[in-house]
């Protein structure tokens, strides 16, 4: 009676696959995890994960083979509680965090979970753009309330950064999204500068960095200083800046730059300012690394078609991969369709402003119900 | 500039998502070189590395990943790459970005024109 477990191939979504698992309660199989690479299997990230997975779930059994290039991962339910999770350095902690923002609500209890490790990289979410980008996502399908706490910070390469996640909400199922109109306009711009064990001063040459490439833009902006003093401040010295655009109707786009070695902090400001730019231009509802937690959400709705603008950009190759992983796990497709715009300024604007290009994203809800959740 | 548009021929993206015998990196590819060889502005930048012999490179990228620097996918990270240099000239003063966010910023206290 039991359906074979989804086969998959690679390490690609890792995190992903096994969210996705752990929601619709499918065994998986990964294969052939590295295993043309020098050191094949999984990485200490990635076991790591597992082990968080395996504690905010209750009941699941991990099979990792002997050459670590094999995983089977028959999930539980999930019971989430209170969770202390040490990460290791190689990534930061929106590696771990990420994910299980997207299993926590639909768990038994409330999730306290406290990581400690990197709080910034070049690669992962930031803390900061957790709270303040992804956050506001959420919130557009109905859970809300999530805390996160910068305890300590922590930069590459030492880290000994702490960060506390409360997520409270616990709910049947997320609500259907009707967002297929004209991308909003931004109403303002806020960010965090941070610095840890820098000279202070830093961050504000970040900020100045990240205004002159912003004040093309004519909007309000502000930029916070947090510069983590002492013990808040990790094991190693370092510098980064998240900004947000906000627009009225609650979404928001994102973008991050951390501080290399030897960089200037204005450009890491300017870096950012750019790639935020970047994602305003590319139009839809959210920036790219928003858009996979958002799918992931509108399929969990009820059975009911929910709709979102998406810039072209957006849609890349790990974007058609997880629509083909929810294809296989729930048998659901989404509908890609361009977006012709739905008014009326077509004409006096055009000259001046390119239109992004832009698509409609449809799917429909699996009518997925939180196991642990009694209908009251 | 729209007329051109419409007559060209162009990969449909609703179509191209679940034919499994297309990976998902060709379907990205021929979806957006299409594009690209019409000349329209781009932001895609994996052209790099496997431009040289391309089946055989891209299916190396896949496997052999050891190297943190590789691919955008490759290494499950969160937050895009963004080729600097493309958007230093995109976002500079003259650059050719401006356009695209006229109207996307609402400027000062001027509160409801828009929306």
């Amino acid at each position: 009676m039991v359906p074979p477990p989804l086969m998959y191939t690679g390490h690609v979504d890792f995190r992903m696959r096994l969210v996705l698992a752990t929601l619709s309660g499918r065994t998986i199989k990964i294969e052939k995890i590295r295993s043309d690479d020098m050191e094949p299997g999984l990485r200490d990230y990635e076991v790591s994960f597992l082990r968080l997975l395996e504690a905010v779930t209750n009941g699941s059994v991990i099979e990792i083979s002997y050459t670590g290039t094999t995983v089977v991962y028959k999930p539980g339910l999930i019971v989430n509680g209170t969770v202390t999770h040490i990460c290791p350095l190689t990534r930061a902690v929106g590696y771990f965090i990420e994910p299980i923002l997207l299993l926590a609500p639909f768990g038994k209890s409330a999730l306290n979970l406290t990581v400690k490790g990197v709080t910034s990289n070049a690669v992962d979410l930031g803390v900061d753009t957790i709270r303040t980008a992804i956050f506001p996502l959420y919130n557009k399908f109905g859970i809300m309330r999530q805390e996160l706490r910068v305890i300590k910070r922590g930069s590459l390469p030492l880290g000994g950064g702490e960060v506390n996640v409360f997520l409270p909400h616990v709910l049947l199922q997320p609500q259907t999204l009707h967002a297929a109109v004209s991308a909003p306009a931004v109403s303002k711009i806020r960010g965090v500068a941070y610095s840890t064990r820098v000279s202070p001063a830093s961050v504000n040459r970040i900020i100045d960095g990240a205004r002159s490439v912003l004040n093309v833009t004519g909007c309000e902006t502000f930029i916070f200083s947090d510069v983590a003093r002492g013990e808040e401040s990790g094991k190693s010295p370092g510098f980064g800046v998240s900004l947000v655009a906000e627009t009225r109707s609650g979404w928001c786009y994102c973008s991050e730059a951390v501080g290399s070695a030897g960089e200037a902090p204005e450009d890491v400001g300017e870096r950012a300012a750019r790639a935020l730019l970047e994602e305003v231009a590319n139009g839809g509802m959210v920036s790219r690394c928003q858009a996979k937690t958002l799918v992931v959400l509108m399929v969990l709705g009820k059975e009911d078609v929910g709709r979102v603008l998406l810039g072209k950009g957006v849609i890349d190759e790990g974007f058609v991969r997880l629509l083909r992983d929810i294809k296989t796990m729930w048998g659901t497709e989404a509908r890609l369709k361009e977006f012709e715009g739905n008014d009326f300024d077509e004409d006096e604007d055009d000259e001046e402003r390119e239109k992004a290009e832009e698509y409609v994203l449809s799917i429909k809800g699996v009518g997925f119900v939180n196991s642990s959740k009694k209908i009251a | 500039l729209k007329d051109y548009k419409i007559g060209r021929r162009k990969w449909d993206i609703g179509k191209l998502l679940y034919l499994d015998n297309i990976t998902p990196e060709d379907v990205i590819k021929r979806w957006r070189d299409e594009e690209i060889s019409n000349g329209s502005e781009e932001e895609e930048s994996g052209s790099e590395n496997e431009e040289d012999d391309d089946d055989g490179n891209f299916f190396k990228k896949l496997d052999n990943t050891s190297i943190l620097s590789a691919g955008t996918e490759v290494i499950d990270r969160s937050l895009p790459a963004y080729d600097q240099e493309e958007l230093k000239s995109k976002w500079s003063e003259e650059g050719s970005g401006l356009s695209l966010i006229r109207g996307r910023f609402l400027t000062g206290h001027a509160d409801d024109d828009e929306e």
